[in-house]
This record gives C-alpha cells, structure tokens and sequence, in this order.
C-alpha cells in the first residue's frame, strides 16, 4: 500500500496536479473570479479541442513517434466533410458531421501509417510532408473559403449547454457545453485502449525497443497502421469539434497548433523518446498550459506576456523532472560506479 | 540414450568471403548445460545467430527433435523451442517485470483485452518455478542487470523454451549476482531444459558446465566433457598457446627519476578522502578496491569530473587544478572510462572517426579545413600499431570484438601523446589473448616514459603489470605495496578482508 502511494506521488501526474493545484490557489489569491463556474465552463469549452488532440499526440509519442500532421488532418478531414454536406444541402444532424469527417481523418492517418510502417521513414519527417501535402491538396482541391453554412444540427449542437450560469463579472450567461462529453468518452477509450488491450500494450512496446519488439512478434506493421488510423479518426473528430463550437469550417484553423500540444503532453510525462505516456499525464498537460495561458488576463497581465508564462511552464516543467533524472544517475555513479 | 535438443554437424558460414565458422559440429542433449568459450571473435556470436535462425548458414545441415531442417528462421527457432537471450536482454525497459515476462503470452500472442492480474500469474508462476522473487510491477529498466537477465530467462521460459542460449550474461554482473544466475542455470536443468552458456569466464564454466566446446578462429578446437579441461587447458584451447599471468614482476623505476604526477591528500566528500599518490614516468600504478570504495570516481577525478574539493594536484611538481575533462586534457591527460561502449566510443561510427576525434581540431590542410586523406591514413597507422583486426579503417567500431574496441579507446588516446593515462577496468569484457596484448602494449607505453595509472579489480592483471600497487577501501587508501613484495593471494585476502 505504501509503495503504492509512493509511487503515485513520484509520478509525474501527481507533480502536474500540485501544479495546477498552485497555480490555481495564486490565480483565485489575485481574482476570485478564476474559481468561478462561469470562468470554469469558459476554460473547458477552450480545452476541449486541444484535449481531443492530445490523445491523438500522446499515442504517437508512446509508440516512438512524433506526429505533426495532426492539425492538418483535422482541418482537410472537417472541411472536406462540410464542403460535401454543404454540396448536398444537408441540414439535419450534428452527428452526421462528425461521421463523415472521421472517415476521411481514418483515410488520411493510414496513409501516414503506410509511410511510417512500409518505408519506415522517420516520423516527424513523414508527417511533416503529409502535413504539406494534405493542407496543400485541400486548398488546391477544396479552395480556401471559409464556410459558415453548417447544418442546422450543429449550429443547435455549437449552442447547446448541460449547465448555465450568470457571468460572474457582468451581464449574460456561460454553458457548460456538452463537447466536453466526448473529450470524456474519447479519454476513457483511449484509457482504455493503452491499458487494457494488447495493441495498447503493444505500443508501449513498440516506444519501449521496436527491435525487441519486433523480435518478440509484434506486428510491428500492423500496429503501426491501427495507430495512425486511430490518431487520424481522433484529428477529425477534434476538427469537427473545433469547427462546431465556432461555427465555422475552414481548411487553415488549428493549423500552427501542433507545437503547442506536443509540449503539453510532454509537460504530462510522455516522453518524446517513446515508451511513456498517461491519458491523465496529458489532460493535466493540457490543463495546466490552458490555464496559464488563458488566465494571465484574469490576474491583470496584458495577454502579450501568454507566450512568456506559457514558456516558462514548459522549461520548468520539462527541465525539473530531467535534472531529478540527472541526478539519480549521477548519485547512484557517486556511490558505486556501475 | 538422453533425447538430443538440436545436433548442428558440418555449419560454416561466410561474410562477404570472410569465413567467420568453418565446419562446426554441435550437439545439445535435453537437461544439458553446454558452455561455448572462445575468446572476442573466436565465432561464438555468429554460432549463437545461426542457432537463432537469424543467419542462414554457408553450409552444413540442422537436425531439431530428430528432423533435419533445411530453412531455419527465427520463428523455427522459437517454435522448437530454442530462446536466445542477447547481451542486450531484449527488454521493454518501459514495461513493468510482469509485462516482459508474459509479453509473448499475454501480449504479442493475443488480441484483444489485456489482463495486468493474468500477466502477473503467468510472471509470477515462472518466477516461483525459478525459485526467485522479483517485484512485478517495477519497470524492467530500473533494475540491476542480474535482474534483468532473470526476466529474460522467465520470459524465455513463459514460451516453454527447451535449449536457453544466455549470450555472455555475466559480463555485467558482480560475483554474488553470478552465483544466482548460475543456480537458475542448475535449476533449469534440474527440470530437463538444456542450456548454451556462451562466456569467457574460465570460473564460471567450471562450476557449471556438463560438456565444453571450445571454437578458436571460427573452428571449434575442442569439445568434451567439462571434467576433462583443466582450467589450464581451456586457456591454451582458447589462444592455442600456454598464457600464465600474475607472475610478472616489473622492475621498480629508480627514486631519483623526477615525479611526473603527485596527489598530495586530495580529498572530495562522498567520494574520496585524503588521497596521496606519486606516480613517476616509465611507472605504473595499480589502484584495486571493492565496488564504491573511491576507487571509481578518484579515476573521473583526475580526468577532471569530479574535481577534489581539498588537497593538491602537481603535475611535474607545478600545482595544477583539473576541474574539467578540458583541464586534464590540457595537462596531457588520458582516460580510458570503465564503460567503452557508453563512454568511451562512438559506437556507429567508423573506427577512423573514432580515433581521430581527439586530434581532430589539428588535422588541417593549407586551407584549414579538415585533411579527410590524412585522418584515414593516421587511424591506418594507429591500427597497425595497435594490431586491431579489422578490415577496413572506415567500418563502424561497433562491427569490432571487445578486445579491438578497446584497442580503437587506446589509440584514439595516443594519437594525442598524452604523458599520463589513466585507465578504468582496461580489460574488462576483453578475452586472454586480447588481455595480454593490451598489458604487454601498457608495459611498452611506460617504457617509453609514460606514466600509467591501472583502476581494476582483476588482481593477477594489477600483478601483471604495475610497479606499485594501491589499495582502496571506503574512499581512503589503506595500503601501498611494491610489486615484490606482494602476492594474488595475499592482496585477495586484503581485498575482502572488511
């Protein structure tokens, strides 16, 4: 029992928590405004993308990889989608929205999986291109206009709210929207997914040593396509998400984003090397950046100094578990050389 | 008759016209445990690969379970039976000791759901049946290497392996560590699983063995029961010639020769405490203690990284102060680390590259840009002189056996003509003949004026070679001792005696 605590405490998770935790006390200390439900709801309607995302980054970072492709996938997979629904005059559902855009996500994610698996070409580099080529081949195919014709389902869906209460400063309401949802449904299935399904564990591997791997027949292809495919599935539901809370769909929106949630989830403990990487690591990641980025305001500093305060969050938060790494080794070296 | 596991008869195998085996019979019966010597490319791995079906071999037949094969992939290998443990264990070093163990089970056999509780089952079945107990959920590669190599083998186990093929496994582990690998050895066999112990520890063989083979230069020159080689024997059947070590007694160097480095009571916290030691050109001094008694990081010391917080270091009798690999190096320092394939190399790049990169900033040409003819003809140099067999100077120094990388550590140190080297374990994972070579090339090296310091825990090769001798126990030096007045025996007792 007790090294189970004690594990839990050393883990990275649990360092996030304490940070937000801090951060938030400092924050509320300032502005009481920060803990109220209105500014909440406001903060999870802003994550809720971004965290969608992030599930698709942090299972690439497990199996070894680095996507940046995703944001493009997002972006071609939702306006392809809207594009077609506008084409038929389709104005029924919100759902439907999403199942033709995820599809076309799936589809462009094996064509990544095809590059990495068959010409086993690095990662970043394979996605890099496709990134090009996707966002490319939707403006060339698509064009660029934005479209703000959306079926009447989503617009419904992009207002609709499980819980509303008055704005803490000033007139007007907040909803809690229900996206949030289906970050939840996606993060517990790909909870799942990673923990208790072989493929999962599978990918674990693959981050872990994809010689040994291979070695110990894991269908290292195999795996590799599921996975792509997946990420892909999960870029366009985040993208229909994103064109639905701001009711437009538009080939460029997420685009420059990447970055951004690849350092998120890596401030969660998944390692860029491979092999590590928590569901809840990254949703606090992703937590803890939304936070200080979107708060500043709250606590009267001008918005020019998010980027700063989003750096220093990453420095810090990357750099202190590194060095506790470091030192580990250099005290055990001290002692006993091995 | 005992049923026979796999018999190999007539197995050559050639590299690009290189023949690497030549006509190797082998045959392990259920319940044995054979051990494979051989010194570093004597052909042990390149048996080892074929047995794994990851080289096909030249030539020669393969019977397994009584039938004569004719393709032999790794996945043949696996289902008759036959597990390969490489040097690098084949560990998820992310997953936890239950995952590793159950992977082919639990993992790579199965899809669908994951159960961590059957995991930890299966794990912990093999492990009572290995009679160790090891915790399930830590990641593999946060344990010590003996531990490691036991996950390996449970894995091996998990998918009902008849012959285990243990790659060199005690290399990294210390005396108490090998003793409880070698008891999982003779409890295997206790239950019928054959095991193929590959080493070049004459005292392991000894202790374990059923049947030894011997292969010198891809030919297998020996094989018998293991009571029928003495230790004697097995050295001669390795090098094919009579080495006996520990008896040389080198000539002290004269008082009057004027000191080259002195230590005079350097001491750093946690590490080392009021160190002196003088060290004369053309000696060599030998520094021996157990694991953690300072005798590790007084070596990263005088390379500059672990710098004395009190005491002085002269260096022909100017005070001098080594806070950084830079300063050493400047003082005309070498060092050769404990660990070559970590610290000492870069492992993927040519040998050439490899040995030049001390010098390299001085190898220019009149536009002072980097003389490419010249590196490669200075490493051709430095690999005659070294005799590293190898044959080109731009292969990887990691295609190189043991003894030749750590030949390729020495030479890209003295191309720099360093007038003190200091060396950590200079022979550690290097076969016999190998090991005389580099001692006879130490010798040679302070004969020309160098002054040489010697960190190691192999006694008959400290007697081999220095001058003098230190002893270290918890970070002091305890005692100082003339060659001559000195034996294995008696500094062995000092070692272990507490």
């Amino acid at each position: 029992m007790t090294t189970t605590l004690k594990r839990l405490i050393r883990s990275n998770e649990f360092t996030i928590l304490v940070a937000i935790i801090v951060v938030s006390i400092v924050i509320t200390a300032i502005n009481p405004v920060f803990l109220s439900l209105g500014n909440i709801f406001d903060l999870l309607r802003l994550l809720t993308v971004t965290g969608i995302l992030s599930l698709g980054v942090l299972l690439v970072l497990i199996s070894g990889g680095v996507d940046v492709s995703f944001p493009a996938i997002a972006n071609v997979a939702t306006f392809a989608a809207a594009t077609m629904l506008l084409a038929a005059q389709f104005d029924g559902s919100g759902v439907v929205f999403y199942l033709v855009a995820t599809p076309i996500g799936i589809a462009l994610g094996l064509l990544n999986g095809f590059f990495v698996a068959r010409f086993r070409v690095p990662t970043l580099i394979v996605t890099l291109g496709t990134s090009s080529l996707f966002y490319g081949g939707a403006l060339f195919f698509l064009g660029g206009q934005s479209i703000f014709t959306l079926p009447r389902g989503t617009v419904e869906f992009s207002q609709a709210g499980l819980i509303t209460v008055p704005n803490a400063t000033g007139p007007g309401t907040t909803s809690l929207h229900p996206a949030v949802l289906i970050l939840a449904v996606l993060a517990v299935l790909v909870w799942l997914l990673l923990s208790h399904t072989t493929i999962g564990r599978q990918i674990y591997a693959l981050g872990g040593n994809a010689v040994v791997a291979e070695r110990a027949g894991v269908r290292v292809h195999r795996v590799q396509y599921f996975l792509y495919a997946t990420v892909g599935g999960l870029a366009a539901i985040g993208g229909v998400t994103y064109a639905t809370l701001y009711r437009n769909a538009n080939p460029v929106g997420l685009q420059g984003g990447e970055l951004a949630i690849i350092a998120a989830v890596v401030l969660g403990g998944a390692l860029i090397t491979g092999g590590r990487g928590t569901v809840v690591g990254s949703l606090l990641g992703v937590l803890l950046l939304g936070i200080v980025q979107n708060s500043l305001v709250l606590v009267g500093l001008p918005a020019t100094w998010q980027q700063v305060a989003v750096g220093v969050v990453l420095i810090i938060g990357t750099g202190v578990p590194a060095l506790r790494a470091l030192r580990q080794r250099r005290a055990s070296n001290g002692g006993a050389a091995s | 008759m005992t049923e026979v596991i796999v018999s190999m008869t007539g197995i050559g195998k050639d590299f690009a016209g290189v023949t690497a085996l030549h006509d190797i019979d082998l045959s392990i019966a259920a319940g044995e445990i054979c051990c494979l010597v051989g010194e570093n490319g004597s052909g042990k791995s390149t048996l080892i690969k074929i047995l794994a079906g990851v080289h096909a071999p030249s030539s020669g037949e393969f019977v397994i379970a009584g039938q004569k094969r004719d393709t032999y992939r790794p996945s043949d290998a696996l289902r008759a039976g036959i597990q390969v443990i490489f040097q690098d264990f084949s560990l998820f070093p992310n997953l936890s000791v239950a995952e590793n163990i159950a992977f082919a089970s639990e993992i790579s056999g199965r899809v669908g759901r994951f159960s961590r509780k059957r995991a930890a089952t299966v794990a912990s079945t093999v492990l009572d049946r290995m009679k160790i107990t090891l915790d399930l959920d830590a990641r593999a590669g946060d344990l010590p290497m003996v531990d490691r190599q036991l996950v390996a083998i449970a894995a091996a186990l998990v998918t009902d392996a008849r012959l285990i093929v243990m790659d060199e496994p005690t290399t990294a582990l210390s005396q108490r560590e090998v003793q409880a690998l070698l008891a999982v050895v003779k409890g295997l066999k206790a239950e019928g699983i054959s095991t193929l112990f590959v080493s070049h520890k004459l005292d392991e063989v000894a202790e374990i063995s059923d049947h030894t083979v011997v292969l010198r230069n891809g030919t297998k020159v020996a094989d018998a029961a293991a009571d029928a080689f003495d230790r004697a024997a097995l050295v001669t059947a390795m090098t094919g010639r009579a080495i006996e070590y520990g008896h040389n007694i080198a000539v002290p160097v004269a008082d009057d020769v004027p000191v080259l480095l002195e230590l005079d009571g350097i001491s750093r916290p946690g590490c080392f405490d009021d160190v002196s030691l003088t060290l004369r050109p053309g000696e060599i001094v030998g520094i021996t203690g157990l694991l953690g008694s300072g005798r590790d990081t007084l070596a990263l010391s005088l390379f500059g990284m672990l710098p004395p917080t009190s005491g002085t270091i002269s260096i022909s009798g100017a005070p001098v102060t080594l806070n950084s690999v830079q300063d050493a190096i400047a003082h005309g320092i070498g060092f050769v680390p404990e660990d070559r394939l970590t610290e000492g190399l870069f492992l993927d790049h040519s040998i050439t590259e490899n040995i030049v990169v001390r010098t390299i900033g001085s190898i220019r040409n009149r536009f002072g840009l980097l003389d490419v003819r010249r590196t490669v003809s200075l490493a051709k140099e430095w690999v005659a002189n070294l005799s590293i067999k190898t044959p080109t100077v731009t292969q990887a120094v990691s295609t190189l056996s043991g003894g030749n990388q750590q030949r390729v550590v020495l030479a890209k140190w003295l191309s720099a003509h360093p007038r003190i080297l200091v060396l950590n374990g200079p022979t550690v994972g290097v076969d016999i003949g190998s090991k005389t070579q580099i001692l006879d090339l130490l010798r040679e090296l302070a004969g020309n004026g160098m002054g040489i310091i010697v960190i190691s825990d192999d006694i008959p090769e400290l007697l081999d070679v220095c001058h003098r001798i230190l002893l270290m126990r918890g970070g002091t030096v305890t005692d100082t001792f003339d060659r001559a007045d000195i034996t294995e025996q008696s500094l062995n007792t000092l070692l272990v005696a507490s």
